[in-house]
């Protein structure tokens, strides 16, 4: 599994497939930060629950969110957390929830970092 | 053009909001699908529904067939799904979607689609207002397939001024079906239609080809016969009148006896200049064939001009006087 912590964060690419409007990458990034920590919650309860079908909905949900942003490992084990649930395969879904987290967790650092800094 | 996004992905929402803000179309945005349905059946349909695979509360395929279901002015729907998704979401384009475009969104594309999305659905506004416009030109009643009322007016104008020219006699029956708005409240529309239609249809089969045939109000139809003298429309008038109660009506609620009462007309023609015009003989018409049925119905009151007077209130009683055939 790749770095965590390489977040894969493409806000270049995002700018670009929005006419180079920044004011609307500030407003993505925004929605993004405040929405993040619902998913990720979403689907660590369902985990939790051990409830595979929400689990799959909320890996699915994170996934189309991130997909905005990144298609580096946050994006990749939200994925690979939906597809193993998808398939029944409780045990290495709920197994991959943590590592899911932390990249979620570094996703979002560099989000805010970007916002707090020049960037935004 | 008015549009409506569902889609449960906040950062989605914001790339549609900008898009369709850019287009300058008026929009609202669902997360849920649900409550967009439940939106769309209590105001006028948007132009335009951009649907999300995965919205929350109802699946994409779900969405894409019932926003179909929704008759001829359903939206264009433009479905937007993960690569991953691309299979499930084509089952929604072969039940109501219109087209997919991929996730992560790209704003040049997505304004693309939006266009030829608009662009369609202008189009098949178009289509659907060049049929109501065609339906409206084709003066044929669509329930019956009979001549519609503009359109057995202008074939009886045009009798009467062959009539005329040729001093050729005009027979006119005005066929009211008895009871008819009771029946209707009773057993409801859908029935009501199947008589009509019924009736419309047994009439037909009487009259000549050459005579005009037409729907003139909700239960009443109009025929228009050409050189038919005035001895000879009580005669045929009974024809009808059994052709009607020769069999009961079957309709959604059961089998029904119908019976009509008949106003008929006589035009001699032989005075030209004695003819009235077309709404005179429509209220003499009216008024004989609610004396039939005021007087039982399944009968007809047969009235004839006076040919010493040139106005409708002098017309003769020809069933019951002294001019009856």
């Amino acid at each position: 599994m790749a770095d965590p912590q390489d977040t894969g964060l493409d806000l270049d690419g995002l700018l670009a497939r929005i006419h180079g409007n920044h004011g609307a990458l500030t407003q993505l990034v925004g929605v993004m930060l405040t929405h993040l920590p619902t998913r990720i919650a979403a689907v660590r309860d369902a985990a939790g629950a051990g409830d595979i079908a929400t689990l799959a909905d909320c890996a699915h949900a994170l996934k189309g969110s991130l997909s905005n942003f990144t298609t580096g490992p946050s994006w990749k084990l939200a994925s690979a957390v939906e597809q193993a649930a998808r398939r029944g395969d409780a045990a290495g879904a709920i197994a991959q929830v943590s590592e899911l987290e932390v990249a979620v967790q570094a996703v979002q650092a560099e989000l805010q970092v970007w916002r707090d800094g020049d960037g935004a | 053009m008015r549009a409506v996004v569902v889609d449960a992905d906040p950062v989605a929402r914001v790339l549609l909001h900008e898009a369709l803000g850019r287009a300058g179309h008026a929009f609202e945005t669902f997360a849920d699908g649900e409550e967009a349905l439940a939106r769309f059946a209590r105001e006028p349909l948007p132009a335009l529904a951009i649907l999300d695979w995965r919205a929350d509360g109802v699946d994409g395929v779900d969405l894409a067939r019932r926003l179909r279901s929704l008759g001829p002015r359903a939206p264009y729907v433009l479905l937007t799904a993960a690569p991953g998704e691309r299979e499930a979401a084509r089952t929604a384009l072969t039940v109501g979607a219109d087209d997919l475009i991929e996730k992560p969104l790209r704003l040049d594309e997505l304004e693309l689609r939006l266009r030829i999305g608009m662009r369609t659905q202008a189009a098949r506004m178009e289509v659907l207002r060049l049929r109501a416009e065609l339906i409206g030109r084709s003066r044929v009643d669509l329930l019956t397939g009979l001549a519609d009322r503009r359109a057995i007016t202008e074939r009886l104008q045009d009798e009467l001024a062959r009539g005329k020219r040729m001093a050729a006699p005009i027979g006119l029956l005005l066929i009211d079906v008895d009871q008819f708005r009771a029946f209707n409240d009773v057993f409801g529309h859908e029935a009501g239609d199947a008589v009509l239609t019924t009736i419309a249809a047994r009439l037909r089969r009487v009259l000549r080809r050459y005579d005009s045939f037409g729907r003139w109000g909700v239960e009443e139809f109009l025929a228009v016969l050409p050189g038919c003298k005035i001895d000879q429309l009580g005669a045929l008038s009974e024809r009808l009148l059994a052709a009607i109660r020769s069999d009961s009506v079957v309709t959604s609620q059961g089998r029904v006896a119908v019976t009509c009462s008949i106003g008929a007309f006589g035009l001699p023609c032989d005075a030209p200049e004695d003819i009235p015009d077309v709404d005179v003989i429509a209220a003499v018409l009216e008024r004989a064939a609610n004396e039939a049925a005021r007087a039982g119905g399944d009968r007809v009151r047969l009235l004839k001009m006076d040919a010493r007077s040139d106005t409708p209130d002098d017309a003769v009683d020809a069933t019951d006087g002294p001019d009856a055939p």
